[in-house]
């Protein structure tokens, strides 16, 4: 039951972002999709394993559900993220703080759900882990912009 | 927590050369690719790492520990930035072979073959240490399941050759 709740909430966030405006290319939202994933998967790999302060419930339904959690829909908010920044909206700034919102929400409702269990855990830890989700992928979006810009390579175009 | 060896041995000298010496072969091999594309092309790589790594090694069933203790550790971050060379090159070849959608099978076969031969050397030295029945074989199908990843990739994001006259 865990999994279809954790599946059909990453297909919504799926479908928002198919529908949301893009201003990256695909080759950099692929990239940019790597370098987050890697990031987050770090991290909570980090809290889960290393530090213990989340356990993720031993039981098959649930971990299916973490990972789905933790590998296709943290990462597509950060994309999205990656997206609203490049925005020419004076309150594109506004947009990553609501993905953060919502990357906590993700994280409370897989609790509520009891895929995840805090042990050592509090909202302080979530907002500071899932803040520097968002300040990565902000990061990052400059960075692949910039190996964008310095592609000249007259042989190799990305479509 | 299992613990196989707590010292600086083969397991992280293998890992450190592998990087080392992949890096070396991206960054000395003539350019082929746009830069976004070689980061591309090198970080699917370290991706498809870390995703079956963190996918078949974790709990409720953990097929393999990497490195020295069933714990992340900084050298275990390290090892999967192998994998980036071997996707480059993967590319690269591609690439350099101009092979068509048809003929990219032979290549996936060839690519998983030597991938399972390093893998196996690796296991050999201590780098990943199998559990519950865990077998090579099983790595040979997830490789050629990432290649088709990286074929379909490739495809992807690879300028349309000029239609000839």
């Amino acid at each position: 039951m865990q999994f279809a709740v954790s599946v059909l909430t990453t297909w919504i966030v799926i479908i928002i972002f198919c529908l949301m405006p893009k201003k990256l290319t695909g080759p950099e939202m692929v990239l940019l999709f790597f370098v987050n994933s890697i990031f987050a998967i770090s991290i909570f790999t980090t809290v889960e394993l290393n530090l213990q302060y989340v356990t993720i419930a031993d039981n098959v339904d649930r971990k299916f559900a973490a990972m789905v959690g933790h590998m296709v829909e943290a990462p597509i908010l950060l994309v999205m993220t990656s997206n609203v920044v490049l925005y020419r909206n004076p309150l594109r700034w506004c947009l990553p703080i609501l993905l953060w919102l919502v990357l906590f929400a993700s994280q409370y409702t897989m609790k509520w759900i009891g895929v995840l269990i805090f042990v050592q855990w509090n909202v302080f830890r979530s907002a500071v882990e899932n803040g520097s989700f968002v300040v990565f992928a902000v990061i990052a979006t400059f960075i692949v912009k910039w190996i964008s810009g310095r592609d000249v390579n007259p042989r190799a175009s990305v479509r | 927590m299992q613990v196989y060896d707590n010292a600086f041995n083969a397991n992280e000298w293998f890992v450190l050369c592998a990087v080392t010496i992949g890096l070396l072969v991206v960054i000395l091999l003539p350019k082929r690719f746009s830069l976004i594309q070689t980061v591309l092309f090198f970080m699917c790589g370290v991706y498809s790492g870390f995703f079956f790594d963190h996918t078949l090694s974790v709990i409720p069933v953990s097929f393999y520990d990497v490195n020295d203790v069933s714990k992340y550790q900084v050298m275990d971050f390290l090892s999967y930035w192998t994998y980036g060379p071997m996707s480059y090159l993967f590319f690269y070849i591609a690439d350099v072979l101009r092979l068509r959608l048809s003929q990219m099978p032979v290549l996936m076969l060839v690519w998983a073959l030597i991938g399972c031969g390093l893998e196996t050397f690796a296991v050999h030295i201590g780098v990943y240490h199998y559990q519950h029945g865990y077998k090579i074989y099983y790595s040979l199908a997830i490789y050629l399941l990432v290649n088709c990843a990286w074929t379909a990739l490739y495809f992807g994001v690879r300028r349309p050759e000029p239609r000839s006259i």
